[in-house]
């Protein structure tokens, strides 16, 4: 049985390419959480608590969606959770000291723009393979930020600034349609473009990316810098969100973005993986991380559930990546 | 040793790729497979070096039926793989290169240095090799490091070696060592299967040969019972015409599309300077490392170089990337198939697309997938490219199907320039054939063509002129009229 169908597959190569995909797992897994988490409480099948639990992780599921380009493409960037408290500070310095909130927020998102854009100097100009440099910007950020923060929590702002998580359109947050909307604007330019098509390639062979006289190099600092944008806005969105700025904020969050991209199917060689993989797994980590408060896991045991999913992911992934190639 | 099977068969997935070979190999024999790619002779010889397990059939070393499940146990029993590529670890010595695996350690499991330079030694000498054990892989050739595989397998005690197109990395010279040690080894009694798309090497060093086609065993004649051309027709099942040379050795227009003049790159190449007309075939010949790719990747923008001007329809240019080189009109098929030529895991219609990425899509860069369709299409019909759908990932095809799918890519790019390195390494015979028709084609419709190749009989039949290249410097330039393959080799080599 398993062998015709197998047969089957190999002989339809583009049925094979709709079936044997991983963010099908990622699919599964949300269904089981969502099973699981309705029997855990009735909140669950209520959408809009389902939404409202979404909101602090989207500023993850933002970051999480241009990582998907990244690791695509073959690189990677964890320094994407100190681009964000380094940007929020900058972010309260600036509004603290005067000058306005539409010019604090504009160097909030140029200063992220900067810290992409340096990621993406070192690692295309100097070769650097991004998962080391990264690690090392991640700690240089991180330490900018606490240098200029100290342990101080930088608030004040104005109301109409606080609290965009409780801002709706209908029953859903804000920030929710923000995530989605960019979501499926990502997708389409992914799926369906050529600057899309260009990062697999490259992600798959980056010296016959070269010679096909893809720029590979630039493509690569754009999304590096791009990143750094992101993270600009989920830096602002942050402090809306917590209505001050900390040098510790999202910390350890790279793990929890990672995780998304991942568990939503994404190769972690590059050349492999979609949004629509990311946007599941998104849901996925919002109703786990749900769940568990809701069963009363503690923050601390959490993080074990989340480690073992990630491990998880990528046994699957690479499985179903070793089977569709042959 | 004495190597039978029986009956040996293999599936993968459900397709038969190997059926019913009954072989058998006698000590003191070199033994040569030949076939199409994909005629199941790689298949059969990884069985035999366990790195496939057979579906069905028996294997007998010297009468007695052994199971080969891994390279291990094939080691164990004498069995061993000579790559094609040496599969070396660049950064150890010769000698822990060769005892790789099976290093003897004293009662603290510490290595015993001496020992293994001293036994190293020994077999290297024994294969008439003059190559320090103690210095590192790195700097050695392709050819030396072959040799060193080989000196593995004999550190092992082998006793039947496999080797896999050991010839198509190595220059002619090089060659000429190899089948030295072949025959020493050959008349200690070692039995040899060697695999090359050659024939004429075949019939130089082997003894018998066997045919395969489309998974099944054809026949195992006596090499001196066999012609080259009842060999072919054994292989394809059809005759095939002979490559005749170049008539017309003159290009009757005067339009010089590219010059090149006193091109230089520290270490690599030096002073080079040519020109090429439209509709020219420009050979170029030498040796391995002459410093004909690094001048072809100058070109082409990949590379960068010192000196010198590259003069494009009257203009000088600068390629400062194989982006800017490929908008001038200039396309290069590298010789590196897997790492520079095809994205492996990835349909064969993205692959022959991917350097048309403004043809493809339209302003906003949305693509128009019809398009990428009906182009690959065309190109698989034209090439007679064997698929089952351009959906089909580039890495399951074989290896002269990916080359002309990288051509097709290639000439949908419409070149005026196109560099063609090394383009029919790895492919066989019938596609070879074809692949010529394609290149005469293109000249004779004014595509100019800079043909590397490092075989002379493909650069003497294919080229109008030839530059014969020796460590980075162009030692002649010859008229098809008067080249010879003597004549080449004399201005390659010293």
């Amino acid at each position: 049985m398993l062998k015709t169908i197998s047969i089957y597959l190999n002989e339809n190569p583009t049925l094979r390419y709709w079936i044997i995909r991983p963010e099908w797992v990622a699919v599964i897994l949300l269904i089981i959480s969502i099973i699981s988490s309705i029997q855990l409480s009735p909140f669950f099948a209520d959408l809009a608590f389902i939404m409202d639990s979404a909101t602090p992780y989207v500023e993850y599921g933002l970051i999480a969606i241009i990582l998907t380009l990244i690791i695509i493409s073959g690189e990677i960037d964890l320094s994407i959770a100190s681009m964000i408290a380094l940007t929020a500070v900058i972010f309260g310095t600036a509004y603290n000291a005067g000058l306005g909130m539409p010019i604090s927020m504009l160097i909030a998102l140029f200063s992220g723009t900067l810290c992409g854009l340096f990621n993406g100097i070192l690692v295309t100009q100097l070769q650097i393979p991004s998962i080391i440099l990264t690690i090392g910007t991640l700690t240089l950020y991180r330490g900018i930020a606490q240098s200029l923060a100290s342990d101080f929590s930088l608030g004040g702002y104005p109301s109409w600034f606080i609290g965009i998580d409780y801002r709706y359109i209908g029953i859903v947050p804000i920030p929710v349609i923000i995530f989605t909307v960019f979501a499926i604007v990502v997708g389409f330019f992914l799926s369906s473009t050529i600057y899309g098509k260009q990062l697999y390639l490259i992600g798959t062979n980056p010296q016959t990316a070269k010679y096909s006289g893809i720029k590979v190099d630039r493509i690569k600092l754009l999304l590096f810098t791009l990143s750094g944008l992101v993270c600009g806005i989920a830096g602002v969105l942050t402090t809306s969100r917590l209505a001050v700025a900390r040098f510790n904020m999202a910390t350890g969050a790279e793990l929890e973005i990672v995780l998304m991209v991942m568990l939503g199917g994404t190769y972690i060689f590059g050349g492999r993986g979609n949004i629509f993989g990311t946007f599941i797994a998104f849901w996925i980590v919002v109703i786990l991380r749900a769940g568990l408060n809701v069963a009363r896991i503690k923050i601390e045991s959490q993080l074990t559930i989340l480690g073992a999913m990630l491990i998880i992911a990528i046994i699957l992934t690479n499985y179903i990546y070793s089977k569709s190639q042959k | 040793m004495q190597l039978k099977t029986n009956n040996i068969g293999k599936t993968f997935s459900g397709v038969n790729v190997l059926r019913n070979v009954d072989f058998d190999l006698k000590p003191g024999e070199v033994h040569a497979l030949v076939g199409e790619n994909g005629a199941g002779k790689s298949t059969f010889v990884k069985i035999l070096s366990g790195v496939y397990t057979p579906t069905e059939g028996k294997i007998f070393l010297d009468e007695k039926q052994v199971n080969i499940t891994s390279p291990i146990v094939a080691q164990k029993n004498g069995v061993s793989l000579i790559h094609q590529e040496p599969q070396s670890f660049s950064h150890l010595s010769v000698a822990e290169n060769i005892f790789m695996g099976h290093m003897e350690g004293n009662n603290f499991s510490r290595v015993k240095w001496q020992d293994i330079n001293n036994k190293s030694n020994e077999i290297l000498e024994s294969i008439g090799l003059k190559i320090d054990p103690k210095i590192i892989m790195e700097g050695l050739s392709i050819a030396d490091q072959q040799m060193i595989e080989i000196a593995g397998a004999l550190s092992k005690n082998s006793k039947v070696l496999i080797m896999d197109e050991p010839t198509s990395p190595l220059t002619p010279n090089e060659v000429g060592k190899l089948f030295d040690i072949v025959n020493k080894l050959k008349s200690n009694g070692m039995a040899i299967i060697f695999i090359s798309h050659r024939l004429e090497e075949i019939r130089q060093i082997s003894d018998r040969v066997t045919i395969f086609r489309d998974g099944d065993l054809i026949t195992t004649k006596n090499i001196n019972e066999v012609s080259n051309e009842e060999i072919i027709k054994f292989m394809i099942g059809r005759n095939i015409e002979e490559i005749e040379v170049k008539e017309n050795q003159f290009i009757k227009n005067d339009e010089y599309i590219l010059n090149v003049k006193n091109l230089s790159l520290s270490k690599k190449f030096n002073d080079i300077s040519f020109n090429l007309k439209k509709g020219e075939i420009l050979g170029f010949a030498g040796l391995v490392g002459a410093g004909r790719t690094e001048v072809a990747k100058s070109i082409f923008g990949a590379e960068k170089f010192d000196k010198g001007e590259i003069i494009y329809n009257g203009e000088t240019i600068v390629n400062n990337s194989p982006n800017e080189a490929i908008n001038n009109g200039f396309a290069y098929v590298p010789e590196d198939r897997k790492q520079m030529g095809i994205f492996g895991p990835v349909a064969v219609e993205d692959n022959v697309t991917s350097a048309i990425p403004k043809e493809i899509s339209n302003s906003i860069g949305l693509i128009n997938s019809k398009t990428v369709s009906t182009m690959t299409n065309d190109y698989i019909n034209k090439f007679n490219i064997i698929l089952t759908s351009g959906r089909q990932l580039i890495e399951e095809l074989s290896g002269g199907n990916q080359q002309k799918c990288i051509i097709s890519k290639w000439l949908l790019s419409k070149p005026k320039v196109l560099i063609l390195d090394e383009p029919t390494r790895g492919v066989d015979v019938g596609v070879k054939s074809e692949m010529y028709e394609i290149i005469n084609k293109l000249a004779e419709e004014g595509t100019a063509i800079i043909l590397i190749s490092s075989e002379l009989p493909e650069i003497l039949s294919l080229s109008h002129r030839i530059i014969v290249m020796r460590e980075g410097k162009i030692t002649k330039i010859l008229n098809n009229k008067e080249a010879t393959q003597e004549k080449i080799m004399s201005y390659a080599i010293n």
